[in-house]
């Protein structure tokens, strides 16, 4: 066991961070609408890409840095140190990227990946339905045979950023078959007739998830991805990936804390004490810390095991029920500290206010999004306790 | 009267008003309405449904205008307000006003109109802070006031401001019109949109004394305030575990009803244990207070800690339970839910009120 970087990867490390320090200061605050902030997001992107550090661990003839996933990781830690943009490409980078290099054909590695890591496309996820959630494998939507291709009938819900995605990762019956038998896994391009995005609004108002109606949009062969009828296989990859998303910083705990203290800091009690003072802020304080580095540290290991070649023990699956009730908890606490005042809508006025906010409420959309609280659990017991299904 | 054993069940005539503002809510108040107002901001015809009932007077004696009943009463009526996510805000700054004058002479006789509906009159505090601690940023120089009172409840469309002022060992109470001179209310945006904030600006208003309010009746009035909102809370939880029971017991995931499975009757199960520990707090404590008993005051206390935050446990839970419907402006659980985290912070949070009786119990 030994945490320090090795020497290479300090350098690495004094690399990323003279770079960041240097350029991220100068971005100043994203908007708040998915579609503008899009655009505020990808010239920065772009130029990540262009210092090299999209894709970094992803294998270089898919125009990745073939890096290791540590330098990966200390890449993230810096962005989170150096206060960077939160990613938009986690579906298209985290989840779907991966998917293809897993099981995709080469010819649509060299057509998406480059595009995906240089943050020209965005993806979206249409995998739920108003019928299937939990119990993805009773997906109803089909892909039906037409020439080279297959014409997908059928409706999804809760697609995340629909309205922006270039492309979709597409689970469709194309057999018969009992539940996952007969699922095929497919590129979807959505700027097409026979996809139509409608925003549902979510309950804080924003409208960042979608129903997208499928009516005949069209699918070439060439974009199935993994064997015909062998969809679910593939699928399992892209939720690990979701989940190792999810679990090793989405959202940047650490920052969150520095965040919190400086609240705490630059509050007084009624009576006019620092708040930093009283026992009980104290105290609190003190356990989202710690469960924070806790986090953290379980990220790390979860990389290192990947890094030498192991798959993902039980800290990766206990990841995700870890970090999402301590973003809740950290958010809560902030908006108590806080007082009435947090529960005035988000505006331009007070934007660090607002933040927390819209976090607390975005943490409770991530417990029930890519699987729930309790489906996870489910999957702790029987998958790794190996404990009997009911 | 004449009873000899102890009972905590409703009269036959509180189970009677329960069911009528329950069936009058329903049939003039439901959430299609509720959102209706929400979006469109105008609370007004709620406002005008609770004049033409006069529902301000339950619970205030007829002596002094009101339907009668006591403080059970009024609890009763906030528990049913908090089922339907009322837009109560005038309702619950009137019970604190009407607190406050009638515990001064002649007080309630002074506020015109209030008990009838004809009047709407804003407690001019700071909303997240106890009632009791008056507006503590107020200069009184003669007979005029100055200085800002943030996040006052109802102050926008209130039609009179009654302000009280810490005095030594207890509150100055000043009334005046929201419209003189040199009064400018902000409206303030909250994501409960059921309810209307405003900052309150004074600057040398002509204000009238009305008179002063010892500390331990203003305590006792902030008991009642705080009560209310547990109430309110209790009936709002309790009306989302009835969605989320209904919910599962027709949502079909892996062939069967999402109801069936032991983590989500379990977890329904937990909120029902915590909401019924805050039915028996919340009673009992209108009991004591309408009474005069001794812990009247500590056992609201214990009913706004523990059902306001019990309330928002019950919400998070609900939201787990409906999975992602819920999480959509278009369901119904976000006014709940929404409401609840308000009430969380309303006259000050849990961890105000645990403060409060750590200090009555000594513990130094
Ligand atoms: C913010 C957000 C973003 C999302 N983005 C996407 C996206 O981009 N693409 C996409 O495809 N989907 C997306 N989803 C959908 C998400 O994957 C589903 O909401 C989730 O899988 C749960 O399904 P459901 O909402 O239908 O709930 P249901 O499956 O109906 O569950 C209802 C309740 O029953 C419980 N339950 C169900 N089965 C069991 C069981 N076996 N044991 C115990 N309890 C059980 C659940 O935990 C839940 O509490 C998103 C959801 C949210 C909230």
């Amino acid at each position: 066991m030994d945490f320090r970087d090795s020497r290479v990867d300090a350098l690495f490390r004094d690399e990323v961070r003279t770079w960041l320090e240097r350029e991220v200061p100068v971005l100043g605050q994203a908007p708040d609408r998915l579609e503008e902030r899009v655009e505020w997001w990808r010239p920065w992107q772009r130029r990540l890409h262009d210092a090299g550090y999209a894709g970094l661990a992803w294998p270089r003839e898919y125009g990745g840095r073939g890096a290791s996933v540590l330098q990966q990781a200390i890449f993230y830690e810096e962005c989170d140190r150096a206060g960077a943009p939160d990613r938009l490409d986690v579906i298209s980078a985290g989840f779907a990227g991966p998917t293809l290099i897993e099981h995709g054909t080469s010819t649509q590695k060299n057509r998406f990946l480059d595009r995906i890591l240089t943050g020209e496309d965005l993806w979206c996820q249409l995998f739920s339905e108003p019928g299937a959630g939990s119990d993805l494998a009773s997906l109803t939507t089909r892909a039906v045979r037409d020439g080279g291709g297959w014409r997908i009938h059928g409706q999804k819900v809760w697609t995340s950023a629909a309205q922006v995605a270039e492309y979709a990762i597409l689970l469709a019956r194309t057999g018969e078959g009992e539940r996952h038998r007969g699922i095929s896994f497919f590129i979807l391009p959505m700027r097409q007739s026979g996809v139509e995005v409608r925003p549902l609004r979510q309950m804080l108002g924003g409208a960042e998830f979608n129903e997208v109606f499928l009516d005949g949009a069209y699918v070439p062969d060439e974009l199935l991805v993994g064997p015909l009828g062998g969809g679910w296989k593939v699928a399992m990859s892209t939720l690990g990936y979701e989940r190792a998303a999810i679990a090793t910083g989405r959202v940047n705990t650490l920052r969150l804390l520095k965040e919190l203290i400086a609240l705490v800091k630059n509050t007084k009690d009624p009576d006019g004490r620092a708040l930093g003072q009283d026992a009980f802020i104290r105290q609190k304080v003190a356990e989202l810390y710690g469960r924070m580095t806790l986090q953290r540290i379980t990220g790390k290991r979860i990389l290192s095991t990947l890094a030498e070649g192991g798959a993902p023990g039980p800290e990766a699956s206990t990841a995700k029920l870890f970090i999402t009730p301590l973003v809740e908890d950290i958010c809560d606490f902030a908006l108590s500290v806080i007082g009435i005042e947090g529960q005035e809508e988000p505006n331009d006025a007070d934007p660090a206010r607002a933040r927390w906010l819209r976090l607390a409420y975005q943490a409770r959309g991530t417990s029930i999004a890519g699987g729930t609280t309790f489906i996870q659990r489910n999957i702790l017991a029987e998958r790794v306790l190996g404990m009997k299904r009911d | 009267m004449g009873r000899t054993t102890m009972r905590f069940a409703f009269s036959e005539e509180q189970e009677m008003l329960h069911d009528m503002i329950h069936a009058a809510l329903q049939r003039e108040a439901g959430l299609d309405k509720v959102r209706c107002w929400v979006e469109g901001e105008n609370l007004l015809p709620f406002d005008e449904f609770v004049a033409r009932n006069a529902w301000a007077g339950i619970g205030v004696g007829e002596e002094v205008g009101g339907q009668g009943g006591g403080l059970i009463e009024q609890t009763l009526m906030f528990e049913v307000l908090g089922r339907s996510v009322a837009p109560s805000g005038s309702l619950l700054a009137g019970a604190g006003v009407l607190g406050f004058a009638s515990r001064i002479p002649d007080g309630v006789e002074q506020l015109h109109g209030l008990l009838e509906g004809k009047a709407t009159v804003a407690l001019c505090v700071n909303a997240g802070r106890p009632a009791d601690q008056g507006a503590s940023q107020v200069q009184v120089s003669g007979e005029c006031l100055s200085g800002i009172v943030p996040m006052v409840l109802e102050a926008p469309g209130a039609s009179q401001l009654l302000v009280p002022i810490p005095a030594d060992d207890g509150l100055e109470l000043w009334l005046l019109p929201a419209d003189a001179p040199g009064v400018e209310i902000r409206s303030r945006r909250l994501i409960d949109r059921t309810r209307r904030f405003g900052d309150v600006h004074l600057q040398d208003v002509q204000a009238r004394h009305l008179g002063r309010l010892p500390r331990d009746a203003a305590r006792e009035v902030n008991a009642v305030m705080a009560l209310l909102i547990a109430a309110e809370s209790l009936g709002a939880a309790r009306r989302m575990l009835d969605m989320t029971v209904e919910y599962v017991g027709q949502r079909v995931q892996f062939g069967v009803v999402v109801g069936s499975f032991q983590a989500v009757k379990h977890a329904a199960a937990e909120i029902l244990v915590e909401l019924e520990a805050a039915h028996s707090g919340i009673y009992y404590a209108a009991w004591a207070l309408q009474e005069g008993q001794e812990d009247g005051v500590q056992q609201a206390w214990i009913a706004k800690a523990f059902a306001t935050d019990a309330a928002v446990r019950t919400a998070d839970r609900a939201l787990m339970l409906h999975g992602a419907i819920g999480y959509t402006w278009e369901h119904d659980l976000q006014l709940f839910y929404k409401r609840v985290k308000l009430n969380q912070e309303l006259l000050g949070s849990a961890r105000t009120y645990r403060e409060r009786l750590a200090d009555a119990l000594q513990l130094h």
